[in-house]
């Protein structure tokens, strides 16, 4: 059973397993949908990180212990049946260019040391750390279904998971001030999907054409805690085909369950 | 018919209660700084608590109104003066058409909040009027005001109910040197308690290096067992205090993110996290632990003195009598006894 704390008087943390894994997290949102589903009177938000879920609540309508032994009861069980059935889960192709130049949406923007036109400006040191050629290191990156972690630390922005360690190459020794929106930063079994200019330190291999995160669109953010990423290859000329869709609203992303196609495993 | 900023001010920027319900998807709360503070103003100004204020910080605006506008300024002392004559704090009053207002440093505290009676026609983006400044969103186009800027009021008054009542007395009341109480936790236990009791028993000054996200602060280091204090990323509320491996606590403001990867050692209660908004860099902070019972008692009776205010403002008086004590003015509404 997942252990509940207060976090100061208006909120408190249900804290699964310590450990980042897709089966951990699994259970985060699956208690995360039970409360949703529940709708308890007095929660604010809640937000879903590797393994704990923070319940933002009004004591005014409801005290902790209360609150906190609702939540202890809608996690019953949960921690039995979350590694389990995953065919409902909803997967999003996300298209990926690995290497090539790009423009930047930003001109003005100041991406320190490069013009941030080249989409994998690390592919090389990628490849000489892990042995790999370049084909090898694209194989290895979209073999997998992944999953989303969460998305609470910056507008955009999403931890993915992939189910094995893929690399071995470490962060940066200094991280970059700024990455272009649309870059994947990947560091052991994890990518990260920068919606936004934003600091990263960890090696850049690729860039998604997408559009990530849009105020006017219906779905902001793109990208979903708790549902499944499929990156595919594109060339250069899908890119900019795609990028142009994904500015003006026309891009239609490709989602299906699991179970719908195979490789889901 | 509207306000037009001449003078912006040091940080001028549209905050209400804040931004709820996006922090799944990075969105930071933002909001007032010292919720308590832009609350009264509103209160006093005749709208909801949690109407949009303007947040100025350190040094106030001057802002000239088209229209006859009832207005209310409460938090930190910014000697505010309309066209020249001053004018009171923490009290509602009507600023004519044509005239300024004008606002200068804070002498305590340094956040001041300008409340607007019917509201600023300022866009609700995701529930809230508040600018999340680091994304340049919400408020005015995302960014702190302007010189030259121009803020539509919803529904200009050129006076309320019970106008001569809307004042409160509220003294020069934020201090340089406070403490503040804690709820421990949630990783209160990755600390040795040697660091415990050096959180508890140590003054801690606030670093230059802090803004709307965070407050950083310098003092003794509060010592991790083993040296370590990375966590697997969390979620985090306004108030927790988050300890990175220099040991140097950081209180976490509005414009917090919605997870971080450092041990949080307690979180400071609502009612006490206005005292740490009104603290300047060199302004310090003691920590004293207390229990979410506790905090949760103090916050809900705040709430209710809220309740009590907008109905002591909005109650139907027999008379309302002047008094002058010691040549200050008072005015006392008397009403029928139920």
């Amino acid at each position: 059973m997942p252990v509940i704390k207060p976090v100061g008087d208006c909120a408190l943390t249900v804290e699964f397993e310590n450990r980042i894994s897709i089966g951990v997290n699994r259970q985060v949102h699956a208690v995360d949908r039970r409360i949703a589903e529940a709708s308890v009177p007095g929660i604010v938000e809640t937000v879903p990180t590797y393994r704990t879920l923070i319940v933002h609540y009004r004591p005014e309508i409801i005290r902790y212990r209360e609150i906190a032994k609702k939540i202890g009861d809608l996690c019953e069980g949960v921690s039995d049946n979350a590694q389990g059935d995953a065919s409902d889960d909803i997967v999003l192709e996300l298209p990926v260019l690995y290497g090539g130049e790009v423009d930047v949406d930003d001109p003005n923007a100041l991406y320190d040391g490069w013009d941030g036109r080249e989409t994998s400006p690390d592919m090389q040191a990628i490849m000489d750390h892990e042995h790999k050629s370049r084909e090898e290191i694209i194989d290895i990156h979209t073999k997998n279904l992944c999953y989303v972690y969460f998305q609470a630390f910056a507008i955009g922005h999403s931890y993915v998971g992939n189910p094995e360690k893929i690399f071995s190459i470490p962060r940066r020794a200094t991280p970059r001030t700024l990455i272009p929106a649309g870059t994947l930063g990947v560091y052991g079994d994890q990518t990260v999907l920068n919606g936004v200019d934003l600091p990263c330190g960890w090696n850049l291999i690729g860039r998604t054409p997408v559009v990530l995160y849009d105020r006017n669109r219906e779905q902001q953010s793109l990208v979903r805690s708790g549902e499944w990423i499929k990156f595919v290859p594109i060339t250069l000329k899908e890119y900019k085909e795609i990028h142009e869709a994904s500015k003006h609203g026309e891009y239609v992303p490709v989602t299906y369950k699991r179970s719908e196609k195979e490789g889901a495993k | 018919m509207a306000i037009i900023i001449e003078n912006p001010g040091l940080l001028t920027s549209v905050q209400d209660a804040g931004r709820f319900g996006m922090q799944r998807y990075g969105m930071s709360p933002a909001g007032a700084m010292d919720l308590d503070s832009m609350k009264l103003a509103n209160i006093l100004a005749g709208n909801d608590p949690n109407t949009g204020t303007l947040e100025c910080t350190y040094m106030g605006p001057a802002i000239r109104f088209e229209e006859d506008e009832v207005i209310a300024i409460a938090g930190a002392d910014m000697a505010p003066t309309v066209d020249g004559q001053p004018v009171p704090m923490w009290q509602a009053f009507c600023v004519p058409a044509g005239s300024t207002l004008t606002t200068g440093g804070c002498r305590n505290g340094c956040r001041s909040y300008i409340a607007f009676a019917g509201g600023l026609d300022i866009p609700v983006l995701d529930g809230s009027q508040s600018t999340f400044l680091r994304s340049g969103l919400g408020g005015l186009e995302g960014r702190k005001l302007r010189a030259g800027d121009r803020i539509g009021l919803r529904a200009p008054q050129a006076a309320l109910k019970n106008m001569v009542l809307r004042t409160l007395p509220r003294p020069q009341r934020f201090k340089k040197n406070v403490t503040v109480r804690v709820i421990p936790g949630p990783q209160d236990d990755r600390f040795t308690e040697a660091g415990l009791s050096t959180l508890y028993t140590s003054q801690y000054r606030i670093s230059e290096k802090s803004d709307r996200m965070g407050f950083r602060t310098e003092g003794p280091e509060i010592e991790h067992v083993n040296n370590d204090a990375n966590i697997l990323s969390d979620g985090i509320p306004y108030g927790a205090i988050q300890v990175p491996k220099d040991g140097k606590p950081i209180i976490m403001m509005s414009e917090h993110a919605g997870s971080g990867g450092y041990t949080k050692v307690g979180t400071v209660i609502s009612v006490d996290m206005p005292l740490v908004a009104q603290l300047a860099p060199g302004g310090t902070v003691r920590f004293a632990p207390t229990d979410v019972d506790t905090a949760q008692d103090l916050y809900v009776e705040k709430l209710a003195e809220y309740d009590r205010l907008i109905a002591l403002f909005n109650a139907d008086y027999e008379a309302v009598y002047h008094l002058n004590i010691n040549g200050v003015d008072r005015y006392v509404g008397v009403t029928k006894k139920e």
